[in-house]
């Protein structure tokens, strides 16, 4: 399983440093293009020397500012928790729906609102997680029941099956009660838009905890996604392992979903775009993940900006939209299977 | 996914506020999303215009669904034939139980003195579906509401209340559907003049009059209420130029601002206001559109209605700082209306010859209120 990464390590270095640019430069496009024309002063004034009365500084800096930095957080999490579940169930259409991690933030998100009458956003944070977390846990349980334990195969089921049952009880909350659909439909279109800057700012720590804490797990990643066996001759608590790995996914993920609302495909996507690079090696794919999945997901916002003046698109769409053919494009390589 | 279905959609998100109408796109979002793609542009697809509400925006306002016979006044000339967008339909005689499942026919039927046998809920969960306005033509009757919030129609229930007559006016059923209810009775639907959910007032009250055998009546009612704007509208000379709009938060930092094409709207432009050209622009014939954050300016008219789900939704857009650098918040020229169950929020949306008077007396000083450009003024209801 040893696959070599398509460029020796001394490219992939350089290559990353270009993703980056390239990272800097569509966050300053984010900053510039927009549903309305901004100059390249106001722009720069917005950030350095902001005038509240100007109306174009004012769109800068309380719009396109906000969303530009969930933006940067919210691909950072979702690529990083993409590329993690890839590694432990070995399924290379793993996601983090794939445990029902986002069904379950949502559905956490929902209940609460439903029983708590939750009206802010900013409340909306934990339920994510404990709504992420339960349902990873309920995957996992399902999941390792019967013979052999917890093979890909059976958490990729039991993830199928606990993700519908979310998403029907959700939606049935939803069509029973008025006003919990009038709180929660603002949060349920996934959007970098018309976010509050403080839910972000309040997730922003268990981000980071999920993103470094993360990174530190690339050499176990590495072995993981070598296999069962392998991994355990190997000496290593494959268990131990796979429940750290799921709780930092449950950290990114949950803290996405409650920061944009759910956000499809880009968790899928760009971990198999990275490894057209990277091969295997978790630590290169890692590293670039935490740059391409901001970049694409930036890049995929300010599409959405401008497609449908005077509107908007949701991000959330067109990342399902450009995701699709992406996916498909890939599936039809060979390496998509060699995780 | 048809057109007419994301149309029907998108007008009752607007106008009610999501509250009728759940945004299908934002639940199929949440509940996974593999395939969905599809049917979530669609809901955002409101920047394109369909050809038929071109086609229908062109026509004159005058010329609604059509009377065949003479239309003397007169009661009792039954069979009458009524023209509409699918076809025509013979009622054979005066009808006794009348069905309505457009979202406002409660009231123009009401108005004319027949008691619906069953109607159908909107928003606002009003008892029998009807709101304060119609209470008094409502008396003691106890209409079976009709709860088909998706847009779906449950035709085994409109069956089993035996109706002589359907009237779906406002309702922007499609031609399978108008088939359907055809059969279980005469069914008059939306005219094929305007856009659905864009036939004015007074077409609806006549029409309905018609299917009725009140005529006379209906003609009455027209007058009367066209009496009260254009004095409410001569009163206020103010009105007379003054720009409006009206929207909504979309909750993706975006806002619905609604067209001119609308009953709503028609009843605005004719106290005296205008849609501001730039706005117009960007509705075109639609009932309404999507306008991002960034171009929150085009709202910014001499009177602003600003419809909301939710108080923290209201305090959100006024604690905003790029909403606050405009002219309606500092000059006081915006009305909020914090909830969809809101009467004179109701009334405005369902705009009809019941609707229209309870308007007057309560919207229109909130509108000079807002007009005058004082923010000591307050024009919040």
């Amino acid at each position: 399983m040893a696959h070599r990464g398509t460029l020796p390590a001394a490219k992939l270095g350089a290559t990353l440093l270009l993703c980056v640019a390239a990272l800097a430069v569509v966050a300053v496009l984010s900053l510039r293009v927009g549903s309305i024309g901004i100059s390249n002063a106001d722009a720069f004034d917005a950030l350095f020397h902001y005038n509240p009365a100007s109306y174009e500084q004012t769109v800068v800096r309380t719009l396109r500012l906000p969303r530009t930095i969930i933006g940067l957080g919210v691909g950072a999490a979702l690529a990083m928790a993409g590329a993690a579940m890839q590694a432990t169930t070995r399924n290379p259409l793993a996601g983090p729906d794939l445990l029902g991690v986002n069904s379950g933030a949502a559905f956490g998100i929902v209940t609460a609102v439903y029983y708590g009458h939750l009206t802010h956003p900013l409340q909306f944070v934990w339920f994510a997680f404990a709504g992420g977390l339960a349902a990873a846990a309920a995957t996992y349980a399902f999941g390792s029941a019967g013979p052999g334990g917890a093979t890909p195969v059976k958490l990729a089921l039991a993830g199928v099956v606990v993700s519908s049952l979310l998403s029907s009880w959700l939606t049935a909350l939803l069509l029973l009660d008025q006003q919990t659909l009038e709180v929660v439909r603002f949060w349920l279109a996934g959007s970098l838009a018309g976010r509050d800057v403080t839910t972000f700012t309040s997730v922003l720590p268990f981000l980071l905890v999920g993103l470094i804490g993360m990174l530190a797990m690339a050499n176990q990643l590495d072995i993981l996604s070598m296999g069962e066996d392998t991994a355990r001759s190997l000496g290593m608590h494959t268990g131990r392992v796979r429940a750290v790995v799921t709780a930092l996914v449950v950290l990114l993920a949950g803290a996405a979903v409650a920061a944009a609302g759910p956000i499809g495909f880009l968790g899928l996507a760009v971990p198999h775009i990275v490894r057209l690079f990277t091969g295997p090696d978790y630590r290169w794919t890692l590293a670039y993940c935490l740059v391409v999945g901001p970049l694409l997901l930036l890049s995929a916002d300010i599409l959405g900006r401008v497609v449908a003046r005077p509107g908007e698109v949701q991000v959330g769409i067109v990342t399902a939209v450009l995701g699709a053919p992406v996916l498909i494009a890939l599936a039809r390589q060979r390496r998509v299977a060699e995780l | 996914m048809q057109p007419t279905r994301l149309t029907r959609r998108r007008f009752l998100r607007v106008l009610a506020g999501g509250s009728a109408a759940v945004p299908l796109a934002a639940i199929l979002a949440a509940c996974g999303d593999k395939d969905e793609p599809a049917s979530a542009t669609g809901s955002t697809s409101a920047a394109t215009p369909s050809p038929e509400s071109r086609q229908a925006a062109a026509a004159t306002p005058t010329a609604g669904t059509t009377a065949t016979p003479a239309a003397t006044g007169t009661s009792g000339a039954f069979p009458v034939t009524i023209e509409h967008k699918f076809g025509t339909t013979e009622i054979p005689e005066q009808p006794e139980r009348v069905v309505t499942i457009g979202f406002s026919e409660q009231d123009p039927v009401l108005a004319l003195g027949v008691k619906p046998v069953a109607v159908r809920e909107w928003f606002g969960n009003q008892p029998y579906a009807v709101w304060p306005w119609a209470q008094d033509e409502l008396g003691d009757a106890t209409p079976q509401v009709l709860v088909m919030p998706y847009g779906e129609l449950d035709f085994e229930t409109i069956a089993a209340l035996r109706p002589d007559v359907i009237i779906a006016t406002h309702s922007g059923i499609t031609e399978d559907e108008y088939t359907r209810l055809s059969q279980i009775a005469p069914t008059v639907a939306q005219s094929g003049d305007y856009p659905d959910f864009g036939m004015p007032w007074q077409e609806q009250t006549r029409v309905i009059g018609r299917a009725l055998g009140r005529e006379a009546v209906a003609e009455e009612r027209i007058a009367q209420v066209e009496a009260a704007i254009a004095e409410a509208a001569s009163a206020h000379a103010e009105f007379a130029g003054a720009t409006i709009a009206w929207a909504s938060p979309s909750g993706d930092g975006q806002f619905w601002a609604v067209g001119p094409n609308t009953p709503p709207m028609r009843f605005l432009i004719s106290l005296g206001f205008v849609v501001p050209d730039d706005l117009a622009k960007v509705v075109g014939d639609l009932d309404s559109a999507q306008i991002s954050k960034e171009q929150i300016n085009l709202l910014d008219t001499d009177v602003l209605i600003m419809q909301t789900d939710t108080p923290e939704q209201r305090s959100a857009i006024e604690a905003d700082p790029l909403y606050q650098q405009l002219r309606v918040s500092r000059e006081g020229r915006t009305i909020f209306f914090e909830r969809s169950d809101d009467p004179i929020y109701g009334a405005l949306s369902f705009s009809t010859v019941l609707s229209l008077p309870y308007l007057v007396e309560r919207l229109v000083p909130l509108l000079a209120a807002a007009v005058d450009g004082d923010p000591s003024t307050e024009a919040t209801s």
